[in-house]
């Protein structure tokens, strides 16, 4: 460590930079993004099978969707029948209730009593007729785009363009009767995104990003002088790129959770970026001396314990987020894992070197 | 000599305030629960299990008083379906979002709620005489309405010209039944809300119901009758639902995270820091519990949901930097061969710029989030928000505090600070 200098090795950690970027680009162009119905609409149903699934079984499902036509129901609904009655049971009780003491304020006796008969009839009707379920029918062809295992392994989640409330009902009923599911205890999850929405959301994310790297930039400027602002900037779309590249290579859903990892790995990496910057000033008035470069070697020492021991607590905490968490915090926490190292990389590696770099340019005409 | 019992009392008496924040946090005091109290911590729909319904209206620029008609319906709806926890609140110009906890069929509860209203009016036999479109406008007023000198609250209804004959019909065979018989029910989705009597055969289209109403009752009636005519459907264009079992292995999960992950942190803070690392354990156990009691004195608008337990356990991994910066400063200042005190004074003061800095960058992020972020994005900038802030206290002046006490007591031996 004593005898490594940083900025004697600029070279190496651009071509590492580089080198990632370009493999992210590969990326983007051949794997492209998991992008989620959050920005694109569509609905998502989430079940549990209760064993070990084999894509096999995952085809399976698939290959289930698919053979549904519009007109189709299930034989049956599967829930746990006490529970839908005593629901309906309550409802009934307390509409009746509701209604007698509503009714029973007249002053006529006899009209209370007509009048409540004829309620008490009204709402029994209404109770019959949901007796007599009436099965919900698929009004549209589900399309899946895909069907993936979740969980521990025994769960699926399963991708489709957006469909309406009645169909979905009817979907996972089938799925259901064909799979043996208890759907109150087995259906875990449904999305649906409209449109309308999924356009709302995306320029919402796009608005609140832009916004936040603008305020925090201003901040940098004003704190620091115009160079090291566009150090930053370079430092914090290197993270982003890299992040993106994360998505784009491991498949993680982008969505709008993707917007809160994005926000945090700019804060935090401005945060390490802004410790060495502020060593940096602060060393350059100390020993006005010697170069611009060796006292960027010397200011990246003296942070590294900081920025190791940051990266390390950050990552305990995340971690285990990560290792012990459902699937929709996995998704948002290994994003963030893969941004706090490149946020380590492009603080202590990159930011010194290519603020020191942007002064050579830059001032070379002077000199 | 005096001066160091001082500093042994301080410390000892900062302790004490820290384990009173945790049983506050923990136990509650007074009204206030604690956190895992019934009623404490406000849980999200995806802690819970629940839905998260958002309606638009299917027209081009609904008005606001529409919106707030079907506001009222959706209300009657909820309450009617047993939904009583469920909250409800307008997003949007043509949109409104609706949060059920705890719900076993969200299918049924999105085609029941968003179903077309049919308000009928009907005879005490049962006959059906007018529906929701013959009527054109129900309002809320407030006057004399019947001539007798007394102002009161009553529902102006204006019938439809084409309607006026079947509504002079309908009174002229109601008002001809024996008297406690001549009653109009007005139904809404198969539910009485409102009976009045009628006397006489009314030939007009403007038509008052009066009777004790408060003015509350008059906006509430005239909402669900023009509920019953609304111009456009109601088109669901977002479902969220979480299965109870989901949110519950969620919750667990999570919490068991932010436990490890804290006692990781302290461990860690504790071996490489030695006393400063006891130090920033104690702050960070403040830390928690007033995070704690704020997310319990803030139920009423902070949602605790998953992204939002992010927040905290991503704001514990800041906290933490804050201390990192301002201690290795210190090791650093000790190693120049600085005295303890001149170190710890020195190492504050020179880390304070890049502490301040580091977390405004941060706050700045979760503001903005905050503002213009929805669901879940704006859960996680909530709690980040405020971890952040409350770690800037915990870092900055409760360790400031109690290493002053430490420095104070003349525990001075450098070994004790790692260096």
């Amino acid at each position: 460590m004593k005898n490594f200098s940083f900025t004697n090795n600029r070279k190496v950690f651009f071509i590492i930079a580089a080198v990632v970027i370009v493999l992210g680009i590969c990326s983007f162009i051949f794997r492209g993004f998991n992008v989620d119905i959050d920005f694109i609409g569509g609905t998502t149903i989430q079940l549990e099978m209760n064993k070990e699934l084999s894509a096999a079984d995952l085809d399976d499902i698939k290959a289930t969707i698919s053979a549904v036509e519009v007109g189709d129901a299930p034989d049956k609904l599967y829930e746990t029948p006490e529970e839908t009655e005593a629901v309906t049971e309550a409802a009934t009780e307390e509409a009746t209730e509701a209604a007698t003491e509503e009714v029973a304020e007249e002053e006529t006796e006899a009209v209370t009593e007509e009048a409540t008969e004829a309620v008490t009839e009204e709402t029994t009707e209404e109770a019959n007729k949901e007796e007599a379920v009436v099965l919900p029918k698929i009004l549209v062809k589900p399309q899946v785009s895909t069907v993936q295992k979740a969980g521990e392994g025994t769960q699926v989640i399963i991708k489709l363009l957006e469909l309406d409330s009645e169909t979905r009902d009817a979907l996972c009923h089938i799925l259901a009767g064909k799979y043996g599911l208890n759907l109150t205890t087995d259906l875990l999850g449904v999305n649906n995104v409209g449109a309308s929405v999924s356009s709302d959301l995306r320029t919402a994310a796009i608005t609140a990003a832009l916004i936040a790297i603008l305020l925090m930039l201003v901040y940098i400027s004003f704190r620091f002088e115009i160079l090291s602002g566009v150090t930053a900037v370079i430092c914090l779309a290197h993270d982003v790129f890299v992040m993106f590249a994360a998505y784009s290579i491991l498949q993680i859903p982008l969505n709008s959770t993707m917007i809160a990892a994005v926000l945090t790995i700019l804060g935090y990496s401005i945060n390490a970026t802004i410790i060495v910057f502020d060593r940096i000033r602060e060393n350059v008035k100390l020993h006005s001396k010697d170069n611009f470069d060796t006292n960027v070697d010397l200011s990246i020492k003296q942070t590294f314990r900081r920025s190791v021991n940051t990266s390390l607590t950050t990552l305990f905490t995340i971690g285990m987020v990560y290792i012990l968490g459902v699937d929709s915090i996995k998704q948002f926490a290994l994003p963030i894992i893969v941004g706090i190292f490149a946020g380590f990389y492009s603080s202590v590696c990159l930011s010194g070197n290519i603020w020191s770099a942007l002064k050579k340019l830059f001032n070379k005409s002077r000199v | 000599m005096k001066k160091q019992s001082t500093n042994v009392l301080a410390f000892i008496l900062a302790i004490l305030v820290i384990a009173g924040l945790v049983c506050v946090a923990i136990f509650g005091v007074g009204d206030m629960p604690g956190v895992f109290d019934e009623g404490g911590v406000t849980q999200g729909l995806d802690l819970v299990g629940g839905s998260y319904i958002v309606y638009e209206a299917d027209a081009e620029n609904p008005s606001d008083e529409d919106m707030a008609t079907v506001r009222a319906m959706l209300r009657q709806r909820l309450d009617s379906l047993g939904y009583t926890e469920a909250t409800l609140a307008a997003s949007g110009d043509n949109r409104i979002a609706i949060e059920i906890p705890a719900i076993t069929d969200p299918e049924e509860a999105v085609q029941k709620l968003g179903s077309t209203a049919v308000l009928l009016f009907v005879d005490i036999d049962g006959n059906v005489w007018l529906e929701g479109s013959d009527i054109e406008k129900a309002e809320a007023m407030y006057g004399d309405s019947d001539g007798n000198g007394v102002s009161e609250a009553f529902v102006s209804l204006k019938i439809k010209p084409e309607s006026v004959s079947k509504f002079a019909e309908a009174t002229r065979t109601i008002s001809k039944k024996t008297d406690g018989n001549n009653i109009l029910f007005i139904a809404l989705d198969d539910e009485i809300i409102s009976y009045p009597y009628v006397n006489e055969e009314l030939n007009t289209s403007d038509v008052v119901i009066s009777g004790a109403f408060t003015t509350e009752e008059t906006v509430w009636l005239a909402d669900l009758i023009s509920a019953g005519k609304l111009p456009f459907a109601l088109k669901e264009v977002q479902l969220e639902s979480v299965g109870p079992t989901l949110g519950e292995k969620a919750l667990k999960t999570s919490l068991i995270a932010g436990a490890i992950g804290l006692a990781l942190v302290m461990l860690f803070m504790i071996i490489f820091y030695r006393l400063p690392g006891i130090v920033a354990t104690l702050a960070l156990i403040a830390y928690s519990s007033l995070m704690g009691i704020i997310l319990v004195l803030g139920n009423n608008f902070i949602n605790l949901s998953l992204p939002g337990i992010a927040g905290i356990i991503l704001s514990i991994g800041m906290a933490v930097d804050a201390n990192v910066v301002i201690f290795e400063r210190i090791k650093e200042e000790l190693r120049l061969g600085r005295s303890v005190g001149a170190a710890f004074t020195g190492g504050f003061k020179r880390a304070y710029a890049a502490v301040i800095d580091s977390n405004v960058t941060t706050l700045i992020a979760a503001a903005v989030l905050w503002y213009f972020g929805t669901g879940t994005v704006k859960g996680f900038a909530i709690t980040l928000f405020i971890g952040v802030l409350l770690s800037l206290i915990s870092a900055v002046l409760i360790t400031r505090f109690l290493l002053a006490r430490l420095v104070g007591m003349k525990i001075v031996n450098k070994k004790y600070y790692g260096a």
